[in-house]
């Protein structure tokens, strides 16, 4: 046998559970430990139980982390004090951002608060022009005069001046005064962070990242320190919002890049169970207690937004395109003031927690629709954890029920009609609104409500194939476990295209290669095996947004530049539905991802062989809607069905995780993986 | 219909909205509409009452059934892929930019509904680039005036129709896209109304569509039973004197809003055409009353507004109307929630800025002897209420619209901005402070700039609510050397010397509660 030495992990920290999965000698498994106040006690108590597993000697070769701690960090504003440093008269271009307001009919709406308040807000005089020449030299002076005036009052400053991204001298210069003056004091560069035009955006981003540097350091600090403790060193790398990891160290540098990491982990971990399913183009649902997040991955790509809002603030850093709504199993049935059924966004969330929890809670939500309508085990436990009281669901559905004179069977079916309608919705968001069409994709429904609406979803949808994933609750950190090192690079130019030269090209990527090299050295990655997937913004002169048109890594010359004006052309036909070749373009800017691909463990394979029939729990009925009414549905125990199995239409599969629903006209089957495949039937009504 | 298939269509027919205004937005040219989101869609019934809308911005609210009433009055007949096309503000319209698409969907030759898509082109002709002349005494100065007419024909395009209106237009090929776009709009609308027809039947479609404004109709009731019978009265005016007075008057579950005794309309570009003032009036009662997340034609059958024809709040041909739905329509809601304060005093705050600040800037840019035009609106400062300040610097009551980065304004024009920060101390002082206003300077850079304002309280000030004080009213300046040289007017047009640096402040929200508390 030639198994790799040591363990390769991956941990993902959620609200209730921290989850680890770990591949040792050929073999991947998962486990589970409560999630702690604290997020390292958490994790480290999964590494504990880890060891227990396969002994103290055991090397954990790399181990991946997927943090909310930037998150939450951002949500509760604990963040760092921090002072903003900026060109004179803009201080106030992070209260204003966009002048847009939240709520266009709330006139009660609160903008989110200023990261930074106007008192340490400071003017630095300088200014750049539109080609990143000096208009106004730095007043060296003045920045030592405002550095004093903070002096033990800031744990960290940012640095945003106008045009930066063309020319980051003067915020070098700020930077090396500032060393001078508050030793010991991070200092952020805007350059650094994020070199592209637009100045809220980098100012929001900018800012965050400085303000979370103390935040993520210290969590790192205390991290690394129970490692640390361990016989062996543990090589620590962090889920990146960009979906790729990043090294502690980097993460540290630049911590704004953790702030969208925990849905990275569940797309990625999706993205390779479907790849190993041999699915290319798919659209994932991970529905919880609380909302549900859809991701759509086409070719086998991850899809990124160049933007994101956090807490109502721009981050402007890739991150994968993840949608929410609030749609879960926890969200709350009404009825409204003219008499419509209402589901979400307000939720039970896990504490109370839907009726059936028995945990005080009496609002109907949809998870008690589901145990009203026989989906889900009666008087038996939820994953585990508590048992579901029918009675409880029963006479909270009542409450919508009975006003309106519908049966209770009749008013859990209309809750799920209704959240559906709101997925359904969710889903078109990121295809249909997109220009894609969303029936060539398959389906990945997962979270512990996902399994139950997949394939209702799937049909309205005319999303005929439909994979419930095995490990379900374990695919975040599945995905942490196999995720590459990713790092983006950006950096804005604001060219027109006469002046774009492939030697200009070839001096940015090379720049960025050498920069990449060294990162990902450091990261871990092994020299050599690392790829470059360089891009340029282009848009037509006078227009407002641009589109990237990637290029290949390689040698520059003129026809790469022509090339580049052609592809535009195209996809801007492709995507807008007309171009115009004879407008001028202009360059506004370069991007390059480097990726390191590491090591793939396999996914745990299911046995074959067999019949279902070995898993069969007792038969329940189960309610179809009004045309097809209660119907006696067969039950099985997931852990128990073997790979290449037929399961029978309908049926309900129980797991550990979650309970998957197979409706009348679907076909479903066990892979080799333990997945449930399934095909709806075209409809005959 | 049944309160779940009532939910489940109301969701699918905002998506439809919602998927028609993404189609618009996604393939329009003109940064206006792609960036800054200045269009809207919706969806109606067979009749032209509204059933479902995507609007970005507030102030196409109410406007857009005038558009659909007017195509369906100016053609009797209509047939598949007909589309009809208008910016006539006197039939359908609300300021020239804002032209509206109106396209009907069949089902087995029957008429089923009709979709409309509205956007702000940024020049239709007239006086001035982006026309929105603040001197216009007449509606011909605004620019190019289309009644409704079919600019498709069963999917046919009238080129040349089509070409007499780009002919008539500063920039024609941008306006072309930007056409485009919508017809984009309205083709998506339609087609996924026929999905949705093989999904659910015609039938359960139209008695879905009279259902949703059953619904909207009976929740606005539910919300205006509440109020107590009685009248309430407020007034408030441009500055240059042009008044908007309303009576509210509430009757169980039905409310007039009568505008008598409001200015007779005036040769200046303040005018409202009706559908303005029911979008301001509309605007105010959601944002009060909230009576649903998504209001249609039933939400305002309760509704009764009394504008006198000819007046500033019911304008006739030929009045000028490009600041009507900019500035005047502000004005509307301010009085619409000053009479409701009365009744309502802790769910309404106190004035916001009550302008949009539409600074238009154009000249020949010395950089490549190109002509160009800039145009933006400003935020300013919102009410402080109940339970706190007002914010600062954002866009108020009828417009939503992002700001232009100063990064990307240099990049693109000959221009460079100065200052860009709040205006401390403008937001009216109270119990809780009213927002601050902005102050934007921009220099003109070697070369002379045409600059036009169309902005309000420059004079009056925002008011001020329960003891609080009204907000400090506008400012603008011409500064040559860093010196202030003269006050702009407010509205109307200058011509900018090389240097020159326009400094904008735009007013402070009003305070409310007594300062001294």
């Amino acid at each position: 046998m030639n198994s790799e030495p040591g363990a390769l992990v991956g941990v993902d920290v959620g609200g209730t559970f921290t989850d680890l999965v770990y591949c040792h000698a050929g073999t991947t498994r998962s486990l589970k430990v409560p999630s702690t106040p604290r997020q390292e006690e958490g994790l480290l108590a999964a590494v504990d139980a880890l060891e227990d597993e396969l002994g103290p000697r055991v090397v954990l070769r790399r181990l991946v982390h997927g943090t909310t701690v930037a998150t939450n960090a951002v949500l509760e504003e604990s963040w760092a004090a921090t002072a903003l440093l900026t060109t004179e008269g803009f201080r106030d271009v992070l209260e204003i951002g966009r002048q847009d307001r939240p709520s266009l009919y709330d006139l009660f709406a609160r903008r989110p608060r200023p990261v930074v308040p106007r008192g340490l807000r400071l003017d630095v005089p300088e200014r750049l022009d539109h080609r990143g020449r000096v208009v106004r030299p730095v007043d060296e002076d003045g920045v030592r005069r405002l550095a004093r005036g903070i002096r033990g009052s800031v744990e960290s400053v940012a640095v945003v001046l106008l045009f930066s991204f063309l020319n980051d001298g003067h915020e070098r210069t700020v930077r090396s005064l500032l060393e001078e003056e508050l030793p010991g004091v991070p200092v952020t560069l805007s350059s650094e962070v994020l070199p592209e035009v637009r100045e809220y955006e980098r100012t929001s981003t900018t800012v965050l990242s400085a303000a979370l540097r103390p935040v993520v350091a210290k969590y790192l600090e205390r991290l690394s320190a129970g490692l640390g403790k361990r016989s062996r060193p543990v090589p620590l790398l962090l889920m990146s919002s960009a979906g790729g990891v990043l090294s502690a160290q980097e993460a540290a540098r630049s911590p704004v890049g953790l702030l969208l990491s925990g849905p990275a982990g569940g797309v990625e971990g999706a993205r390779r169970v479907g790849t190993a399913a041999g699915l290319s183009d798919m659209i994932t649902l991970d529905m919880g207690g609380t909302s549900a997040d859809v991701a759509l991955i086409a070719g086998g790509e991850l899809q990124r937004s160049p933007e994101r809002t956090v807490g109502g603030r721009p981050v402007r850093l890739p991150a994968v395109d993840v949608h929410t709504v609030g749609a879960g199993g926890g969200s709350i049935a009404r009825l409204d003031g003219g008499g419509a059924l209402r589901v979400g966004p307000q939720s039970a969330g896990s504490h109370p927690g839907p009726a059936c929890y028995s945990r005080g809670g009496t609002s109907p939500t949809v998870t008690d629709a589901h145990l009203v309508l026989g989906r889900l085990p009666r008087g038996r436990t939820l994953g585990g954890l508590l048992p579901l009281n029918t009675a409880a669901a029963h006479a909270a559905i009542a409450r919508v029920a009975g006003p309106v004179g519908l049966s209770a069977e009749e008013a859990a079916w209309g809750i799920l009609q209704v959240v559906e309608a709101t997925m359904e919705q969710a889903i078109r968001v990121m295809s249909v609104q997109r220009g894609i069409d969303p029936r060539g994709f398959t389906l990945i429904a997962f979270g512990g409500a996902g399994p139950l609406h997949g394939a209702a979803l799937g049909a309205k949808l005319g999303m005929h194939r439909i994979l419930l994933p095995a490990h379900a609750g374990a695919l975040s950190a599945l995905g942490l476990m196999g995720a590459d090192l990713v790092l983006p690079f950006v950096r804005s130019l604001l060219l027109p295209w006469p002046e774009v030269l492939p030697t200009l090209l070839d001096q940015m990527v090379e720049r960025f290669r050498v920069e990449a090299t060294r990162r990902l050295a450091s990261a871990g990655a092994e020299g050599g095996t690392h790829q470059l997937f360089p891009a340029a913004d282009i848009r037509y002169r006078g227009q407002s947004f641009e589109l990237t048109v990637p290029f290949p890594d390689g040698e520059l010359c003129a026809a790469t530049v022509d090339n580049l004006a052609r592809d535009f052309h195209c996809r801007h036909e492709r995507l807008y539905g007309y171009s115009s070749p004879e407008d001028p373009l202009e360059l506004v800017g370069l991007r390059l991802t480097a990726v390191a691909p590491t090591e793939k463990p396999p996914l745990p394979r299911t046995p074959g062989g067999g019949d279902v029939g070995v898993g069969a729990l007792p038969p329940r009925p189960v309610y179809f809607g009004p045309e097809r009414g209660w119907i006696s549905c067969p039950v099985f125990d997931r852990a128990l069905l073997p790979a290449g199995g037929s399961l029978p239409s309908p049926s309900i599969v129980e797991g550990n995780d979650s309970t998957c629903l197979i409706p009348p006209h679907t076909d479903a089957e066990v892979d080799q993986y333990g997945n449930l495949l399934l095909e709806v039937r075209p409809w005959t009504q | 219909m049944d309160p779940v298939s009532l939910s489940v269509l109301e969701s699918a027919l905002a998506g439809v909205a919602k998927e028609m205004s993404e189609a618009l937005v996604r393939t329009a040219y003109s940064p206006n509409i792609k960036e800054r989101r200045d269009c809207s869609c919706a969806l109606f019934d067979e009749g032209g009452g509204l059933v479902a809308q995507a609007e970005n911005i507030p102030v196409h609210l109410g406007a857009m059934p005038f558009s659909v009433r007017a195509a369906v009055e100016a053609f009797p007949d209509w047939a598949p892929g007909d589309v009809v096309v208008l910016n006539d503000p006197f039939a359908g319209g609300a300021h020239l930019p804002d032209i509206t698409f109106v396209a009907p969907s069949f089902h087995d030759g029957q008429r089923l509904a009709f979709v409309a898509a509205r956007a702000h082109h940024a020049d239709v002709g007239g006086m001035t680039p982006g026309s929105l002349p603040a001197t216009a005494t007449e509606i011909f100065q605004e620019g190019l005036i289309i009644p409704p007419v079919k600019l498709w024909r069963s999917g046919a395009l009238n080129e040349d129709l089509l070409r007499l209106v780009l002919a008539n237009v500063r920039t024609p090929r941008e306006r072309r896209g930007d056409l485009q776009a919508q017809l984009a709009a309205v083709n998506t609308g339609i087609r996924r109304l026929e999905e949705l027809v093989t999904r659910h039947s015609a039938e359960h479609l139209r008695q879905g569509f009279s259902a949703l404004q059953a619904h909207a109709e009976r929740t606005m009731r539910a919300a205006l039973v509440q109020l107590p019978f009685g009248q309430w009265e407020f007034a408030d005016c441009l500055d240059e004197g042009t008044r908007v007075q309303v009576r509210l008057q509430a009757a169980g579950e039905e409310l007039t809003v009568d505008f008598s005794g409001s200015s007779p309309q005036t040769a200046a570009p303040v005018n409202a055409p009706l559908a303005v003032t029911a979008s301001a009036v509309y605007f105010s009662l959601r944002a009060v009353l909230d009576p649903c997340s998504s209001p249609n034609a039933g939400a305002w059958r309760p509704v009764n507004i009394l504008a006198p024809a000819g007046s500033v709040v019911n304008a006739t041909h030929p009045a000028p109307v490009s600041g009507g739905n900019l500035e005047l329509s502000q004005r509307i809601v301010d009085v619409v929630l000053g009479a409701l304060a009365q009744v309502l005093p802790e769910r309404v705050p106190a004035a916001a800025q009550g302008t949009m600040n539409n600074l238009t800037i154009g000249g020949v840019d010395p950089r490549t002897d190109e002509a160009y035009t800039f145009y933006e609106t400003l935020g300013g400062g919102c009410g402080a209420h109940a339970d706190g300040p007002g914010e600062s610097g954002v866009h108020s009551h009828m417009t939503n619209t992002l700001n232009t980065p100063v990064e990307a304004l240099e990049a693109a024009y000959p221009l460079r901005v100065e200052r860009y920060e709040l205006r401390q101390g403008s937001g009216g002082r109270g119990r809780f402070t009213g927002g601050d206003g902005l102050r934007r300077d921009i220099r003109v850079l070697e070369h002379t700039a045409t600059v036009s304002l169309l902005a309000d309280r420059r004079q009056g000030r925002p008011y001020g609510r329960a003891g609080g004080e009204p907000g400090a009213p506008g400012e603008d300046m011409l500064l040559i050397d860093g010196e202030e040289k003269r006050l702009l007017p407010a509205k109307g047009t200058v011509q900018v010397p090389p240097g020159g640096t326009i400094s904008l402040r735009t007013p402070g929200g009003g305070g409310y509660g007594p300062p001294t508390e």
